[in-house]
This record gives structure tokens, C-alpha cells and sequence, in this order.
């Protein structure tokens, strides 16, 4: 009778035998990947020595600087302490926006997805505001909240709050039914099928939302800054362009490419972490 | 302790409606173990949804213990063909959460889970993901699911389909020793007539759609039976033949209208 359960037993251990052809398999891989590192970073060389050659000499500088200038412009930012200065205010109009936003959306789109009739009520509302350009309301905040950090943070919470909601809404509608009903029949209080299926089950949609939200909320935080204010990267931007500083306008954009690479990064890693059980179905 | 009386049920589609089980009545005792078989898409996983009141007859009633099925049916456990595992749980939750819903401690929940574990031959893949194992593999932990929280009657759609017939032979033989101790009342559903043989203390064969029940035959096989054995005894070749007779015809007509 144990003959069967054994060799279940056995083919576990079986399956776990190749672990080297597994190590086989990822060492290609990485020198693939090193590789493709490698030629990457070759073409940035190519793109940085043409660029610091043809600048000035074919093209005038005033159009496309040059990779030195503008590492010359970082420089000074750096030293003068202005640099992080700008990032810290526009990661904090970010952050705090995103966190507003986030959580407004999260609450709204998680009490309408159970409260049929009040989705009903409001659907017109919503798409309304949500069809509306949100650059366009940045001169209402302007109005209303001056051109300090808030109006930014209300700005950036306002277009992660969206799409942090259409996520959230669309996670609690879509919990399959088989599991809901799967655990009714099982004796689940209201409250248990809340914690153990619907939220479990919206929380993967909601995590695409806030995902998707991150660089939204930059986006907002920097159109802020360059409509009106006087600090943060936006502003170094637009003040750069306006004094005709090619080479600062570069720096500051860098700058913020810069922070949006690292942004992508902490949230892929965040995702592993949070959605584990997920990454294993596509290794 | 389970009456379906003139149970029918109808499913609309693009205005047409359909009937998916007519005038099905059936009566079975506390503690029977009645086997169902019948051709694929007769009806029997639309008898079983009834019974746990996720689905509402559109005539006749289905009694439960005397009092009709009306809302679901908490006293029933049902393994449904889909495998209904949570995805973001691991094996060994997955099989904890009917103990977690009755507010078992963990200690309990832990000892419930490693004996069902082992019992389906799963045994270190606890920490899984379902998108990780087999269909097979899967399967087994909705069984392992549905007997660590012992809900009173079960019902199970084809629990062993996907199984290969050494491990389905040993699974039967477990779910018989649990029945005979736990003395729960199963409905079960499947399509090999040997299985329904070798489990029931009846069988009951549907018809082709409309599925109604065509027959109810009694296995008279002593008790305990050895699932690996009692194919070859005369008795069981005897049931097998009267019972293929009824189910060939279900099939042969089908055959003809396609
Ligand atoms: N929710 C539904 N809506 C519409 N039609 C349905 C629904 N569920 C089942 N049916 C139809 O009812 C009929 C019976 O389906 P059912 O799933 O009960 O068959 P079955 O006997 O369990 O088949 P199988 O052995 O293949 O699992 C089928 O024709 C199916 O198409
Ligand atoms: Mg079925």
C-alpha cells in the first residue's frame, strides 16, 4: 500500500537530482547577459564621444551641450549641496502623493467593488474625472494650494489615486466565484471570506495599480514643479531651459531618468517579494 | 439524510433553455456511500452543485437531514472537479484553511494538515505554490483539503481522474478506511465503473442529457474490501456486466447521434 506514496516520495528527490544541468542552464545565461552588458555599455561610450565631438564642431553647443558640460553641471549641483536638495523635494511631493493617493484609491475602489449600488451611482462621476486631462487641473491647484509643495503632492495623489482605484475596483469584481463559493461551503463568516479570499485576491490587482502608479506619481510631482515653483528637479528643468543653460537642462533631466530607473528597480524587487507565489509560475 | 425528489434543472443559453437533469429522485442514507456515473455532460456535476445549495432546482426539492437545501450548504464538503486551490497559499495552507475557518489553534491545524499530506503522498512539497504542481498533484490537495476540516457528507466530482491507477488505487483504499471511521456520507462521482463498483454500496447510472437517474444498483460486496483484489472476484465481474449493459446503451446512442 506504501509502494505508490514511496515512489511519489522518490520522484520528489528525483526531480531534485538535476541541480547540475539547472546550474548548467544559468551559467550560459549570465554570460549572455554579461555580454549584452557589455556591448550596452560600449554603445553609451560610442554615443558619449560622438555626441562630445560633434558638439560644437558640426552642431552648435547651445542646441545639444556636451557630455562634459553636463557632467560639469552635475558637478556643481553636487558640491553645492543643490542637487540633493531638488531630488529630496521632488521624492518627498512623490512619496507623500503616491501614499495619499494610494490609500484613497485602495479604500474607494475597495468599498465600491462591495457596494454595488453605490458603483452604479457614482460611475458617471468617475469616468467624468477620470476622462479629464489631470495637467489640466494643475492651474486649479495653483489657485488653490499656492505654488509650495502641496499643490505638487496633491497634484501626484490625484493621478495615482485613478489608477490605484480602476485597479483596486476591478480586483475585488473579478475574485473568482468557484473560490468564493469554494469557501462559503466551507462555513466562512463574511469577515473570513473578506480576509482569506477578496482582499488576498484584489491585492495582486491592486499591486499592478500602485506598480503602475510610481512613475505617475513622479510624472506628477514634475509637471507641478515645472508649471510653477522654485525648487525640485522640474524646476531645475525649466529654470535651466529658461537661462538658456543647454548643459543644466540636460543634467536636471538626467537627474530624473535617473531617479525613475531606481524607482522601476525597488518596485521589481518589492513585486518578487510580495508576489511570490506568482514568480514561481513563470520560472 | 439526503432526498432529491423530482429534482430537474434547466440552463438558458442565447434564449434557448435547456434541460441539464430532469425528475431525478434519489434517497440516500446516513453513512451510504453511493457511487454516480454516467456519460460526460449528463448532469452529474449539476446534481452535486444542487446538493450543496450552489445551484437552486428549477423543480422538485433536495432535502438535507429533512430541511430543504435552499441557501449553500455548509454541512457538506465538496470537491468539485475544478481544484479550487488558492493561489497565493501554499500546499500546506491551502489544506489548513477549513481548520482555520472553524478557529482550530495552530497546533491542531498543524498535526490535521501533515496527516492528510502524507496521506496523498505529498510529503515535502508543503511550502508549494499550486502553479507548481501537477494536475494530479493539485488534485490531491483538494482531497487532502476537503477531509482535514471533516465536514459530515462529501461530495466528490471525480476526485481521482487525473490520477495514474496505482496511486488512485491506493487513494480509494484511504477514503474507504476514513469512511468506515468517520462514517461520513459520500456522494461520489466518476467515470470508471470499476471504481464505482469498487467504493459503492450503490451506484447509480444517468442517462445521457437530459441526465436522469436510469438505474440504482446495490453492490453486495462484503465490507472491507481490498481495492486492489475485488476486480477479480466473481461477484464484482457479475455487477460489472449488468452495469455495463445500462451504461453501454447511454453510449451507443450518443455514438449514433454524432
Ligand atoms: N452554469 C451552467 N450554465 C449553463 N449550462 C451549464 C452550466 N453548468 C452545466 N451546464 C450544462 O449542463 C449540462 C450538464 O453539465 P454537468 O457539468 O452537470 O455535466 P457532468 O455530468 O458533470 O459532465 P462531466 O462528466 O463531463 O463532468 C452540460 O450540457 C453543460 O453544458
Ligand atoms: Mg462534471
Amino acid at each position: 500500500m506504501n509502494v505508490g506514496v514511496a515512489n511519489t516520495k522518490e520522484s520528489s528527490k528525483v526531480s531534485n537530482k538535476p541541480i547540475a544541468l539547472d546550474d548548467e542552464v544559468k551559467i550560459s545565461p549570465i554570460k549572455e547577459k554579461m555580454k549584452l552588458n557589455g556591448m550596452r555599455l560600449a554603445l553609451l561610450v560610442v554615443i558619449l564621444v560622438v555626441w562630445e565631438l560633434i558638439s560644437g564642431n558640426l552642431v552648435d553647443k547651445f542646441w545639444i551641450s556636451k557630455p562634459s558640460d553636463i557632467f560639469h553641471a552635475l558637478y556643481t549641483w553636487f558640491i553645492s549641496g543643490e542637487l540633493l536638495f531638488h531630488i529630496g523635494i521632488t521624492a518627498q511631493e512623490m512619496f507623500i502623493g503616491f501614499f495619499i493617493g494610494a490609500i484613497g484609491g485602495a479604500l474607494l475602489g475597495f468599498l465600491l467593488g462591495r457596494w454595488d449600488f453605490a458603483a452604479k451611482l457614482l460611475d458617471p462621476f468617475i469616468m467624468a474625472l477620470y476622462s479629464l486631462p489631470k495637467v489640466a487641473l494643475a492651474p486649479l491647484f495653483i489657485l488653490w494650494f499656492g505654488i509650495g509643495i502641496e499643490m505638487k503632492i496633491v497634484f501626484a495623489a490625484v493621478i495615482v489615486f485613478y489608477l490605484v482605484f480602476f485597479n483596486t475596483y476591478a480586483g475585488v469584481k473579478n475574485v473568482d466565484q468557484d473560490l468564493l463559493d469554494n469557501i462559503r461551503l466551507m462555513g466562512a463568516s463574511e469577515r473570513q471570506i473578506l480576509l482569506k479570499v477578496t482582499i488576498p485576491s484584489a491585492l495582486n490587482w491592486v499591486f499592478v495599480g500602485l506598480k503602475m502608479s510610481v512613475p505617475y506619481a513622479l510624472i506628477g510631482a514634475v509637471v507641478g514643479e515645472i508649471t510653477a515653483s522654485n525648487r525640485g528637479v522640474g524646476f531645475l528643468i525649466s529654470y535651466s531651459a529658461g537661462q538658456f543653460d543647454t548643459a543644466g537642462t540636460f543634467a536636471a533631466i538626467l537627474i530624473l531618468m535617473v531617479m525613475a530607473v531606481l524607482l522601476n528597480f525597488v518596485l521589481g524587487l518589492l513585486e518578487k517579494h510580495f508576489l511570490r507565489w506568482k514568480q514561481t509560475n513563470s520560472n | 439524510m439526503i432526498q432529491f425528489t423530482n429534482v430537474s434543472k434547466r440552463f438558458s443559453r442565447d434564449g434557448q433553455s435547456f434541460l441539464a437533469a430532469q425528475n431525478i429522485n434519489l434517497d440516500i442514507k446516513q453513512g451510504e456511500f453511493i457511487t454516480v456515473i454516467g456519460p460526460s455532460g449528463c448532469g452529474k456535476s449539476t446534481v452535486l452543485n444542487m446538493c450543496a445549495g450552489l445551484m437552486k432546482p428549477n423543480g422538485g426539492e433536495i432535502y438535507y437531514r429533512g430541511k430543504q437545501v435552499e441557501k449553500i450548504n455548509t454541512q457538506v464538503g465538496y470537491m468539485t472537479q475544478k481544484d479550487n486551490l488558492l493561489p497565493w497559499r501554499t500546499v500546506k495552507a491551502n489544506i489548513e484553511i477549513g481548520l482555520e475557518i472553524q478557529g482550530k489553534g495552530a497546533k491542531e491545524r498543524e498535526r490535521e494538515s501533515s496527516k492528510f499530506i502524507e496521506m496523498v503522498g505529498l510529503k515535502g512539497f508543503e511550502k508549494h505554490y499550486p502553479q507548481e504542481l501537477s494536475g494530479g498533484m493539485r488534485k490531491r490537495v483538494s482531497l487532502a483539503k476537503i477531509l482535514a476540516y471533516n465536514p459530515e457528507t462529501l461530495l466528490m466530482d471525480e476526485p481521482f481522474g487525473a490520477l495514474d491507477a496505482q496511486l488512485r488505487l491506493i487513494l480509494q483504499d484511504k477514503l474507504l478506511e476514513i469512511w468506515k471511521n468517520t462514517k461520513k456520507t459520500i456522494i461520489f462521482v466518476t467515470h470508471d465503473l470499476e471504481e464505482a463498483i469498487t467504493l459503492g454500496d450503490r451506484v447509480a447510472v444517468f442517462s445521457k442529457r437530459p441526465g436522469t437517474i436510469k438505474a440504482i444498483y446495490d453492490v453486495d460486496l462484503p465490507r472491507p474490501r481490498d481495492t486492489f483484489n475485488v476486480r477479480y472476484t466473481d461477484e464484482f465481474k457479475t455487477i460489472q456486466t449488468r452495469l455495463w449493459d445500462a451504461l453501454k446503451e447511454e453510449f451507443i446512442e450518443e455514438g449514433n447521434v454524432g
